[in-house]
């Protein structure tokens, strides 16, 4: 089998693919997921597509992907993947997690998602929130889990147990704000005051 | 009571743990990270099912059925008060505040809702993960009914419990403890009209404990356990070293009742400091 490690346009092969040992080389996460290259994109869909039935349930009503939604989902997972790499130059990996959360984020926006990837999307979004890349430097593990959720977003079909999985490896990462602080039983009044002059103030901006 | 058993946190704990006040969050995760072993009655997690999930799939539904932030914003107040609104506000303001991007609303919709359908995934798991251990001597069947999608829509509602839907041992475990619910009750009955007003949860709890006491039964179905939660959860911390809890109405008359430690979290003092 012939698998290369390249940049861009992978394919997600499911982690049960029987790999024979000649392909030991190939580059892998550690949930054993292979990425193909574009040159060997049609290979990769075969087997994408027999993989998935065979291992997974699929999503009975899957979102067809825009073409504007996969290239920003592409570009997502470009960013994060250069974040990631150490051969690159360390204010360009900085930068490219910081687009990387900025373009979530537009990517949140759009229509057209289907509710397993906003699940993740959603997930993600708050779980870096306020964090840095420094945040992560000493983290390998953390890298590896924010590029698989944000591969596994690439696919309108993301089964229920892959969802949850996915789901369960970020918040398994302990990061402060993947559940966000929102109750208000206890709220001072001057914290009160602060948020309806915001609602008022952004109640005027949405006119 | 015992002195080895895991350090019980009310439902409360939890609630302040996602406090919007910063003192009080630090505060009650520092208590969290303090006390272990630490557990959760299975009866908390059912209270924060019906209490924070609920409230964040109604900001999930309304927003999304809302054509402008001032037309959410009012669906959210109306049918989830100032509590609610408050969520929403402290939501936007996690995820910008004043710099929002909230036009055009299509956008911004989609992105309130994509934030919320992750916070209602993770809510109950994270829950879990906040403590070592669950005590479940009550085996509470609605204790392990996760808020799901499986429609299409958030659903996280409690149905009333029967003999149909409910497997639990909400009587049995009652039944160890007849000693006990008759000590408790003696030391109600010292309590002065002030102590014990009528209305009040433990008034309802020495209600129960009566008639459970004169059936020889625990009186269970519908929402009958929600309505003395205090007691369930107070019963269920006698295995553990103590219980924290910001509930000191009506834990400090419980806790001389069954005989079990009582720590009060002081949040309060904590937000004046």
């Amino acid at each position: 089998m012939q698998v290369t490690d390249q940049n861009n346009e992978y394919g997600l092969i499911s982690s049960s693919v029987n790999i024979k040992s000649s392909d030991a080389a190939t580059k892998r996460t550690t949930r054993n997921i292979v990425y193909f290259n574009r040159d060997d994109s049609e290979r990769a869909s075969q087997l994408h597509k027999k993989e998935q039935y065979k291992t997974r349930i699929i999503d009975a009503n899957p979102t067809a992907i825009t073409k504007e939604n996969k290239n920003l989902l592409n570009h997502c997972f470009e960013l994060i993947l250069n974040a990631n790499d150490s051969s690159l130059y360390g204010p360009e990996r900085s930068n490219c997690f910081d687009e990387w959360k900025e373009q979530l984020i537009i990517l949140s926006q759009n229509d057209n998602l289907s509710n397993k990837q906003r699940k993740i999307l959603g997930v993600l979004i708050t779980s870096v929130l306020n964090l840095d890349i420094s945040d992560f430097w000493e983290n390998k593990k953390a890298f590896q889990v924010l590029q698989e959720a944000t591969n596994i977003l690439r696919f309108s079909g993301i089964a229920k147990s892959e969802c949850e999985r996915i789901l369960k490896d970020i918040t398994g990462l302990g990061l402060n704000n993947t559940l966000l602080p929102l109750t208000c039983d206890n709220t001072g009044e001057i914290e009160n005051t602060n948020l309806d002059a915001m609602y008022a103030y952004l109640l005027d901006k949405s006119k | 009571m015992t002195n080895y058993g895991p350090t019980v946190f009310d439902t409360d704990m939890f609630i302040h743990r996602l406090s919007m006040d910063e003192l009080v969050k630090s505060a009650a995760i520092d208590v969290f990270k303090q006390n272990k072993p630490s557990a959760i009655c299975s009866f908390s997690l059912l209270e924060l099912k019906g209490n924070y999930i609920q409230d964040l799939i109604l900001l999930r539904k309304k927003i999304y059925a809302s054509d402008s932030l001032a037309q959410a914003a009012a669906k959210i107040s109306i049918a989830g008060q100032r509590k609610a609104m408050l969520m929403l506000l402290k939501l936007i303001d996690n995820l910008g505040g004043y710099d929002f991007p909230v036009k055009p609303w299509g956008k911004a919709k989609n992105y309130l809702v994509t934030v919320l359908d992750g916070q209602i995934s993770v809510s109950w798991q994270i829950f879990h993960s906040f403590v070592d251990s669950i005590l479940d001597d009550l085996n509470c069947t609605r204790a392990k009914e996760p808020p799901n999608d499986d429609s299409g829509e958030w659903r996280a509602s409690i149905p009333k419990c029967n003999e149909k839907n409910t497997d639990c041992k909400i009587v049995a475990f009652m039944n160890t403890y007849t000693k006990d619910l008759q000590t408790l009750l003696d030391f109600l009955n010292t309590l002065t009209p002030t102590e014990l007003k009528e209305g009040d949860e433990l008034y309802k709890i020495k209600n129960f404990i009566k008639t459970t006491l004169d059936n020889s039964s625990f009186p269970w179905g519908d929402y009958r356990c929600r309505s003395v939660g205090d007691l369930l959860i107070g019963l269920q911390s006698k295995i553990g070293s103590k219980l924290i809890s910001s509930n000191k109405k009506e834990h400090f008359y419980l806790s001389k009742g069954l005989n079990y430690r009582f720590v009060e979290f002081p949040v309060a003092n904590i937000r004046s400091k």
